[in-house]
């Protein structure tokens, strides 16, 4: 009895390893690689092989006409002195806190309307809210210049027309304004974006949760504060984040607004355009490199300082 | 009698915070909008009309700007360039991540993971640090003020990888694959009849998005290209924008309206999915 079952066993056995043999002539697996290998190459030579070759550029003396001379660490060092480098970084920061809380106060304060509320075409105004976002930097700022423009741009017109301003208003004179005014276009430009990603978030928590709080007896800020705001941690991390690389990293605007020289006082010069300009105006390509890089390192350090208080605090909660 | 008094008054209130947020809420639609409404709006009026005034009303200048533009720059020839661009990019990025994605689904094999990770950190690498490497590359390569350069690199699109891969792993039956490999399809063949099909909304969704993305594509075009007669449409509202003598006001916000009611309309007509892939941005957080 006991060798029959042993040998049915057998049986099967020997099954089961005829058909993985038939199996493996179907087996196809390798062609995994041929499938994503296009990705791959095309990375390496679009992708990978250009940062490396920045890397390289950074040491070295670079006009865009004589080949490269190794100069070691001598572009680095240079960045870490130069005040035009850090008035650039200084700038960014500043503008991109303009845009940012704006930004932040609007996305959440929308995203709890419409998470709340039964709001009649919810679509329709969503899609306003970020119709902005996938238009071209370059066309908004163009606008915008047109309507900040001295003496009859729009905005100067309205102005006089309500007679709040007697004499025209040169906007894009003015340092504070102007700085300010990259900061509005950004708000308008990425609240929506913003908003959507939240909104995302909220949908996400559980309406069970409101309900229960709401019999404790909780108001709509009580709600706000207690439960979705710690819930939307991870999500507000990952948006701020974004919004962090891609504000050190803001050039379009800036230097569509001020013709590309930062003016006025420099106040809009960027560190991405003090890169452009070093490189592509005054034919400067090993320093730019270095101003790459140490950008690149500067916003590596940002984030994760972010990523690690972030990870800091959940520790302390737990 | 009172406590229907108190419930009158509980209702109004509410009603009263209703209206004001409804309000807020069109104000800032007007606010997105409005520029944009200008814009139209004065790319219809002559500069003499422009400069003079502002008006909620089109004019009837149109065809005289058009003149106007055209005679400055070749505004259409960029538009053609842009859509050039454009789509090609977007043939080759949808296919090829549909490609890769669908590679990463299909089958197993050896350091899947290690890959699929590396791919994802391909997305997070900052643009700038490449920029000065890849001009120095193509310019080695003679190909300063040729297209390949802008459009080839879309073969590797991370992002795009990542969301249909997403939507793949829901979408794939492993099943149908191995039945079409027992009537003797070649595994290419397999991806192109069965899998692209099933994942087309997937790519549907990031072909809009990367239309979108390369159509605004500024930084590259501008290091690359030189040549006028190959600029596209950033880099001609660069150009009229910086070129402050003799303007035509009206052409100027003509040009712009180019670059930008194209994209409106695609917006409009594809609202979802583009929200749809913003969405899907927010869920990796």
């Amino acid at each position: 009895m006991q060798q029959a079952v042993d040998r049915s066993e057998k049986v099967k056995k020997g099954k089961v390893k005829a058909v993985r043999k038939r199996r493996s002539k179907l087996n196809k697996n390798h062609y995994g690689y041929y499938f994503i290998a296009p990705f791959f190459i095309v990375f390496l030579i679009f992708g990978l092989y250009p940062i490396l070759y920045t890397l390289y550029l950074s040491f070295t003396q670079y006009d865009g006409f004589a080949d490269p001379t190794f100069i070691g660490t001598a572009n680095y060092l240079r960045v870490f002195q130069d005040p035009q480098f850090y008035a650039a970084l200084q700038n960014t920061i500043v503008m991109w806190v303009m845009g940012v809380i704006p930004q932040f106060v609007f996305a959440f304060l929308l995203s709890a309307v419409f998470s709340y509320n039964r709001i009649k075409g919810k679509g329709i105004l969503r899609a306003l809210y970020y119709l902005p976002r996938l238009v071209t930097a370059v066309s908004i700022s163009a606008l915008f210049n047109q309507f900040l423009s001295y003496p009859s741009g729009l905005i100067n017109q309205v102005l006089m027309q309500f007679g709040w301003v007697k004499e025209p208003i040169n906007f894009l004179s003015n340092p504070l304004f102007t700085q300010g005014s990259v900061g509005l276009i950004h708000w308008w430009m990425f609240y929506g974006n913003t908003m959507i990603l939240v909104m995302a978030g909220m949908t996400a928590i559980s309406s069970s949760l409101y309900e229960a709080a709401r019999i404790d007896g909780a108001n709509s800020w009580h709600i706000f504060w207690k439960i979705t705001m710690p819930l939307l941690k991870p999500i507000t991390l990952y948006v701020f984040l974004n919004s962090l690389i891609g504000g050190l990293q803001s050039f379009d605007v800036q230097q569509i607004l001020t013709g590309g020289q930062g003016a006025p006082q420099g106040k809009l010069m960027t560190v991405v355009m003090y890169l452009y300009n070093t490189a592509f105006q005054y034919n400067n390509y090993g320093y730019s490199a270095a101003i790459a890089y140490y950008l690149f390192a500067f916003i590596a350090l940002a984030s994760s300082v972010v990523f690690i208080s972030r990870l800091r605090g959940k520790g302390h909660r737990a | 009698m009172r406590a229907s008094d108190i419930a009158g008054t509980q209702r109004r209130a509410i009603h009263s915070r209703r209206i004001g947020m409804y309000a807020c809420l069109i104000l800032l639609a007007v606010i997105s909008f409005m520029p944009f409404y200008m814009m139209i709006v004065n790319a219809t009026r002559s500069t003499a009309d422009i400069v003079s005034g502002f008006s909620l009303l089109p004019g009837g200048n149109l065809a005289q700007n058009f003149k106007e533009m055209q005679s400055r720059v070749d505004v259409l020839n960029a538009f053609r360039n842009s859509f050039i661009i454009a789509a090609s990019t977007t043939v080759l990025s949808c296919y090829f991540s549909a490609l890769t994605a669908y590679g990463f689904v299909a089958y197993d094999f050896r350091f899947k993971n290690g890959l699929f990770t590396l791919l994802l950190v391909t997305m997070m690498i900052p643009g700038q640090l490449s920029i000065i490497g890849f001009y120095k590359m193509v310019k080695g390569m003679n190909m300063l003020n040729s297209y390949w350069p802008l459009i080839l690199p879309s073969i590797a699109t991370a992002a795009t990888v990542f969301f249909i891969k997403q939507y793949a792993e829901g979408a794939i039956s492993r099943s149908a694959i191995e039945s079409a490999r027992i009537d003797g399809a070649g595994e290419f063949k397999i991806f192109n009849r069965i899998g692209l099909p099933v994942l087309s909304p997937a790519i549907f969704t990031m072909g809009i998005t990367g239309f979108i993305a390369s159509w605004n594509n500024y930084m590259m075009p501008l290091i690359l290209l030189s040549d006028p007669k190959k600029f596209t449409l950033p880099l001609i509202i660069r150009m009229l924008n910086a070129d402050s003598q003799d303007r035509s006001v009206g052409g100027m916000y003509l040009a712009i309206a180019v670059s930008i009611v194209p994209i409106m309309i695609v917006f409009f007509i594809f609202s979802r999915y583009i929200i749809d892939g913003v969405n899907a941005g927010g869920d990796k957080g």
